[in-house]
């Protein structure tokens, strides 16, 4: 270690040590941002691509989205495109690189650094030849210029100063001269970098002399207690409050507080309705940060207004802009506001928070008839008033021939109609062909096993004929058992495509519908675990045209029905607590709710035989297990199937018991921790 | 017996500071914090001087162990978390011979068990904050005096003392990981660093030339005028760390986290909660760097010996044949064996040597690789990690392996596990002989050791659900 630095005082060394560490940042973030630029523009491209398969719908809505919302959205979206290129770390990218430009000058400018690197002994330099020189070269360059500098050759009438100077250069000459030759020297050449071995060393560091001299010290002094003091204890805790600030769901803790608030002190003798829910929601501390000046009550008036379809501009300036802004961010709030719900066990509230979403996606006013009044171009006083019968969903209303519709919805444009029956059409009606409790490897349910819920469904068009469970092949409803399947049940799902962009033409954000799986026990009518959300499911069947109206039956097959080319869906919800410890059945209900869209939704029961393996069962495992052992091969269990029930017209009521194979393994990832950590 | 000498350290619960176990789980931001901060403290630690120090220049016994022991010379941080480690595998080896018969299900135990451990950390940091200092490491002793010799074991103590606290902070749920990889981890790191990106220059008369591997790269390629020798000097210079080393460095390192991922993966099933299937990984690198530690804490310590014998008695023919020492002709560099069996496996420095010396090649390469592969088959059975042990665990916690009955779980452990172990410790011997060999920055076991952690923090904080952004699709920043 050396005792003694030197500063650098010409700086000869510091604009190579910032050069350097500024390099090794520009470098890679340049290519990450250059990547980046490429990667998404491709993308772009084949999202475009992916969807052209659902784009009827999506082109739809593009058609129908009123005026203000296409503005209010290019203004979100163009501004965060805009964001994209004029962003800090592009900023950083372009200073960065004029300072490296700027240092590379000063680099070349700087006398200081040719004046050192005179001062370096370099044989072929003295020599005047190159580094690949061979010895002839190097013996005739040398010849060349002994006879010029030789004390002895070197002319009288030169003055005594200027013979010094040739004599020095004639030793320089003979030392590059062994040091390229010599083996001795050359070796002191190479290890100490001069002939005559090591040299006086000296230790410096590359900070300018500027920073360390008596009237700098001050300042910098400041920077440290400002970076130390200030700087980085403040970013910490803004993070830190950050995270603080808002709850796992991403809502604010003190809306999250709030609303907790409301579910404890919630009177069961209450009625939930949506209005209750957008009263809640108006309280929100997003809203308040978002607009300090307006009151929970204009905020709940805002959100009437959006469900109501009216402008709410008349009440002061921007406020339709602020109305957007405050529908969008409900997305999140209800999510949160769901989840609260179901730690509270309250199936009541998380009922009518989804009817909400539904509400504010399709900017529709609770109502039984809520259904065909998603449609769009829906006379809605013709609707309410003219007809006689009563028709609440889509489904009945594909019994009737198209120009029944019309006059049914109150739509007289021939071209409209043709574009409200393509929506109702896609929108996505959702059927239970199978529901099973499965326990990865396992048979049948059996006390304190882990049992997940496993769903196939088929996601059909309301004018689709209905098909029934046994119109499918049973291959079609089962899964693979192998080991990988058991170990993550749940991977069969990320198989599946992403739900596509949902018609809600007055939701301010283009979005995506989900069905929220909400699970309670039968017998008090409680949610028992946080509702799973599923966001994985094939829309490919509502382009299929299999219309109720024309499809004709041949004994109880569907004539131009192929199951092929059907897709089914599968859902699976992991249970949050283990099976009962006693034998016996448990009840449970499922409520199945889509986000989006009004009437697409699945509410039924299911039950849950737990029981032991009997005498017999175990005695056939074994046998089983013992060829296993000699094959050494995956056990696959066979399905057993127990009881099934389907019950036509309606689908509230549905009950299956079932058992499968199948996983869960935090337990076991614990284990492998503890080997990591062997060593301490 | 052995219960009455844990009761030995019963008296110490009342009077020794403990950290508190969280009563909930700390989420991940939290334990961010806490980690941060407990290295800030440490690195902190290992920057302030000692006071009282006269001078700290003279030769370094223990240069070869700094790395690893995370200690810093003439700071806090002169003894590292050296006491700590010790303690630790002490009471782990009597612990896994059962000469220490403690029950882990048993809390009481367990409490007396860690205060044991503490108990016997202090001791040892007394007894080497001792020995550093009466060894005139910081100036003679007389000269010091008695007050500045008894402050400064005291401030060693105390340092030491807080790294304690900070490792139980960290280890007891409140961090990620264990503060003791943690600390060792970040010191490999930034010595790594420091050789890559060192600012200070020397001038031994070939001009001002950086010490930082990268930034010597550019200078020498701006400054000097034959660009072509230029590239080769910076490549290749002997002196001072070279951009060469840079890029082994960063070889061995990928290597490492590549093989970490080498496991082999039990199917396993829970009979007592059916339902839950799972995979019980076998990692190739199944005792993690351990094998490596012992094998280099062996032969260093028969170098150790065999140095010391040699000054002794230089003409005893049993000492020669343990090892002959002296400058290497050519090199001004430190002590060297030259011949003898400590010539055999002192690592190989280049190339060039093992190629001009096949017979010590492969006998340095089978010694390292052999006694790697036998300290990891060892030490499984030491730590409580052996078939037999897991296969209780297994049986402990209702768990089978699929597809095989009960019975079969020890034969089909005993089947994989000490290969793993064997063949594991092998491979990290080659490639601490490949990492030597190719001269990576800091010797090849603390890099190992540097890998294995950072990959083990990476696992650790993708569990926690650190990178884990909960993106729902089609979700827009305005909902």
């Amino acid at each position: 270690m050396a005792l003694n630095y030197d500063y650098d005082e010409s700086s000869e060394t510091w604009p190579f040590f910032l050069l350097t560490i500024l390099l090794m940042l520009l470098i890679p973030l340049t290519l990450m941002q250059c990547y980046k630029l490429i990667y998404s523009k491709s993308k772009k491209d084949t999202r475009n691509h992916e969807d052209d398969k659902y784009s009827e719908l999506e082109a739809l809505n593009d058609i129908d989205t009123p005026e203000e919302i296409i503005k209010f959205r290019s203004k979100y979206t163009s501004k965060s495109k805009l964001s994209c290129l004029f962003n800090w770390k592009n900023l950083f990218i372009v200073v960065g690189w004029a300072v490296v430009f700027y240092l590379v000058q000063r680099i070349s400018n700087n006398d200081a650094i040719k004046q050192a690197a005179i001062g370096i002994f370099d044989p072929y330099d003295i020599l005047g030849i190159s580094s690949s020189s061979s010895d002839k070269d190097i013996k005739s360059a040398y010849r060349k210029l002994s006879i010029k500098f030789h004390p002895d050759k070197l002319s009288k009438d030169l003055s005594a100063d200027e013979r010094i100077v040739m004599e020095e250069k004639y030793v320089q000459i003979t030392k590059a001269y062994e040091a390229l030759t010599d083996e001795t020297v050359r070796e002191n050449y190479l290890k100490y970098g001069h002939p005559d071995g090591p040299q006086s060393t000296s230790h410096g560091i590359a900070l300018p002399s500027f920073m360390v001299e008596g009237s700098s010290s001050p300042i910098l002094i400041m920077f440290y207690i400002s970076l130390l003091g200030i700087v980085l204890p403040y970013f910490v805790s803004k993070w830190w409050s950050k995270t603080q600030s808002y709850t796992r769901k991403g809502i604010h803790t003190k809306t999250a507080s709030y609303f907790v608030d409301r579910l404890v002190n919630y009177k069961p003798s209450e009625v939930v309705t949506v209005d209750l829910i957008i009263k809640w929601l108006s309280h929100a501390e997003e809203f308040k940060q978002f607009y300090p000046s307006l009151t929970s009550k204009d905020f709940e008036e805002l959100l009437h207004d959006h469900i109501n379809r009216k402008s709410s501009n008349e009440k002061g300036p921007d406020r339709n802009i602020i109305k957007n802004r405050i529908v969008a961010k409900c997305h999140s709030l209800l999510l949160g506001l769901l989840d609260i719900a179901a730690g509270f066990r309250n199936t009541d509230v998380a009922n009518v928070t989804l009817d909400t979403f539904k509400c504010i996606v399709q900017a529709i006013p609770s109502n039984p008839k809520a259904e065909l009044l998603q449609l769009p171009n829906v006379d809605k006083e013709q609707f309410e008033n003219g007809s006689l019968d009563d028709i609440f969903t889509i489904g009945k209303l594909f019994t009737f021939d198209d120009e029944r519709i019309g006059k049914i919805l109150g739509i007289k444009d021939e071209k409209l109609l043709k574009r409200t029956l393509t929506v109702a059409s896609n929108i996505p009606h959702i059927r239970l062909l199978k529901a099973d409790f499965v326990v990865p490897g396992e048979t049948q349910v059996t006390p304190l096993s882990t049992p997940h819920i496993s769903l196939k469904v088929l996601i059909r068009s309301a004018k689709h004929k209905i098909i029934n469970t046994e119109s499918f092949p049973e291959s079609m409803l089962s899964e693979p058992q192998d080991f990988e399947h058991q170990r993550n049940p749940f991977s069969i799902i990320e198989e599946q495509p992403l739900i596509p962009y949902s018609y809600s033409p007055y939701f301010p954000v283009k979005r995506r519908s989900a069905w929220c799986c909400l699970i309670a026990l039968q017998k008090d009518n409680k949610i028992i675990q946080t509702p799973a959300i599923i966001n994985n499911l094939s829309f490919h069947n509502l382009s299929k045209s299999l219309d109720k109206r024309e499809v004709k039956m041949a004994g109880k097959d569907i004539k131009g029905f192929i199951p092929e080319d059907w897709e089914i869906g599968t859902i699976k919800v992991p249970l949050g607590q283990p099976a009962p410890n006693q034998e016996g059945a448990v009840y449970f209900r499922i409520i199945l709710k889509n986000t989006d869209y009004f009437g697409a939704d699945l509410d039924f029961t299911m039950t849950m035989n737990v029981r032991e393996y009997s005498e017999k069962d175990l005695q056939q495992m074994r046998e089983e297990s013992y060829n296993n052992d000699d094959e050494d091969s995956d056990v696959d269990e066979s399905e057993e199937e127990l009881e099934e029930s389907d019950d036509e017209g309606s689908d509230s009521e549905y009950t299956d018991i079932d058992t499968d194979t199948e996983v869960e393994e935090d337990a076991v990832e614990d284990r492998e921790i503890k080997n990591n950590l062997l060593f301490i | 017996m052995s219960d009455r000498l844990l009761d030995i350290f019963k008296p110490f619960e009342a009077i020794l500071p403990e950290v508190i176990a969280p009563q909930r789980k700390v989420p991940y931001n939290q334990k961010l914090i806490w980690t941060g901060v407990s290295l800030l403290i440490f690195l902190i630690l290992g920057q302030i001087p000692l006071y009282g120090i006269v001078s700290s220049e003279t030769s370094d016994p223990l240069y070869w162990l700094r790395a690893m022991l995370a200690s810093n010379r003439g700071t806090l941080m002169e003894l590292g978390v050296s006491p700590i480690i010790t303690s630790s595998m002490i009471f782990q080896f009597l612990q896994g011979t059962q000469l220490l018969n403690v029950k882990m299900d048993n809390k009481q135990d367990r409490d007396l068990f860690q205060i044991a451990q503490k108990v016997c950390a202090i001791i040892l940091t007394f007894g080497q904050a001792l020995v550093v200092v009466l060894t005139g490491n910081y100036g003679d002793p007389k000269n010091l005096g008695f007050a500045i010799s008894l402050l400064l074991i005291f401030q060693l103590m105390f340092a030491s003392f807080i790294v304690l606290l900070l490792d139980e902070l960290l280890s007891k749920g409140y961090g990620l990981g264990s503060g003791i990889s943690l600390f060792t981890a970040s010191n490999i790191a930034e010595q790594i660093f420091w050789k890559a990106f060192a600012p200070t220059t020397i001038n031994t008369g070939r001009g001002k030339e950086f010490e930082g591997a990268i930034i010597a790269f550019f200078h020498l390629l701006a400054v000097r005028k034959d660009k072509k020798r230029a590239l080769f000097e910076a490549l290749y210079r002997t002196n001072l760390p070279n951009v060469f080393q840079v890029f082994a460095t960063i070889v061995v390192f990928f290597s490492v986290l590549y093989l970490q991922g080498f496991r082999y993966e039990l199917p396993i099933r829970s009979t007592k909660i059916r339902g839950q299937v799972g995979v019980y990984p076998i990692k190739l690198f199944y005792t993690s760097n351990t094998p490596i530690m012992l094998q280099s804490a062996l032969t260093s310590n028969i170098f150790l010996i065999s140095q010391m014998l040699y000054q002794r008695f230089p003409h005893n023919p049993i000492i020669r044949l343990l090892g002959v020492w002296g400058i290497k002709p050519g090199t001004q560099g430190p002590q060297m064996a030259l011949s003898g069996v400590s010539y055999y496996i002192q690592p190989l420095s280049s190339l060039s040597e093992m190629i001009l010396d096949p017979i010590k090649t492969i006998i340095y390469v089978t010694f390292v690789l052999g006694s790697c592969a036998v300290f990891s088959k060892t030490w499984i059975e030491i730590s409580g990690s052996s078939p037999k042990d897991i296969a209780k665990q297994f049986k402990d916690e209702g768990m089978v392996i699929n597809g095989k009955r009960e019975t079969n779980v020890y034969r089909e452990l005993k089947r994989i596990i000490p290969t793993a172990a064997a063949f594991g410790g092998a491979t990290i011997g080659a490639l601490s002989v490949c990492s030597d060999l190719l001269g990576t920055l800091g010797s090849g076991a603390s890099i190992l050791m540097a890998a294995t952690t950072i990959y083990g923090y990476y696992e650790l904080a993708a569990k926690e659900g650190g990178f884990s952004k909960n993106i729902v699709p089609g979700f827009s920043d305005l909902m």
